[in-house]
């Protein structure tokens, strides 16, 4: 009797663990999210904006931080834990890839500087959320 | 760790010591109508910093390479595509993202992009 009642209290806990560590990388998405937005948005070349405006991130099938037109911010799907950051706009390849203005490679470099950032923010948050 | 300059050359002789690549190879941003046809095109798109500690550094560095056909000869486009695969990764590169495809219409070519990235120690 008293081992059936440990096994469901040690189920328990870790049931409760899973939660807080799934609430703790969803807040710390959502913080990757938006560093990566305004990462993105300083890198993007800009003459009119468009480009810029139109970043956005996607989280749990959320477009936010974005301020361009709806044609131009990306497309909603309902992807679990992770964060998408991105755009519409449908000249946004050929100005990544074939700029000659210096523009070229400018979401690379934006991931280049996002990823050490992200890969901190989520070790603060997962941490933060256990507890260590 | 090797300088930028030895890393091009590198790629430069490795690309241009394959038989079955084109000849036509530079060092430039991007080709304009002066230039001859069919055409691979390299450069560095971003050199991370990545430690340096005790006189010794890394950085990772990333490449792109374009090369540049005609309309009708995307089968040509993919054959040259492939050995440019093996020849960047017979260097230890990795191919990042995707090998898009994209029509210049001042030059009136088709472009097929890769990305490579290495670790320069």
């Amino acid at each position: 009797m008293a081992t059936a009642v440990n096994q469901k209290e040690i189920e328990r806990k870790i049931n409760n663990v899973i939660k807080v560590v799934a609430r703790s990388v969803d807040e710390g998405l959502e913080e990757v999210g938006q560093r990566g937005v305004t990462i993105v948005k300083i890198n993007s070349p800009y003459i009119t904006g468009r480009l810029r405006n139109s970043m956005g991130y996607l989280i749990k099938g959320e477009i936010k931080g974005s301020s361009g037109s709806p044609s131009d911010i990306m497309k909603s799907k309902n992807i679990k834990n992770a964060v998408v950051i991105g755009t519409n706009v449908v000249y946004a390849g050929r100005v990544e890839y074939l700029s000659k203005t210096g523009s070229a490679g400018y979401m690379q470099r934006s991931y280049n500087q996002l990823k050490p950032i992200a890969e901190k923010v989520m070790q603060t948050a997962i941490k933060g959320g256990i507890g260590t | 760790m090797k300088t930028h300059t030895e890393l091009k050359a590198e790629v430069y002789n490795a690309l241009k010591n394959d038989s079955l690549l084109i000849d036509n190879i530079l060092w430039i941003n991007a080709p304009t109508v002066k230039n001859k046809f069919p055409l691979i095109v390299y450069r560095i798109i971003d050199a991370v910093p990545d430690y340096n500690f005790c006189g010794r550094s890394s950085e990772m560095v990333q490449f792109q390479v374009d090369i540049y056909g005609n309309h009708g000869e995307m089968a040509w486009l993919d054959g040259q595509h492939e050995r440019v695969v093996s020849v960047m990764e017979g260097l230890n590169y990795r191919m990042i993202g995707g090998s898009p495809e994209f029509i210049v219409e001042e030059l009136n070519k088709v472009v097929k992009v890769s990305r490579w990235e290495t670790i320069n120690v």
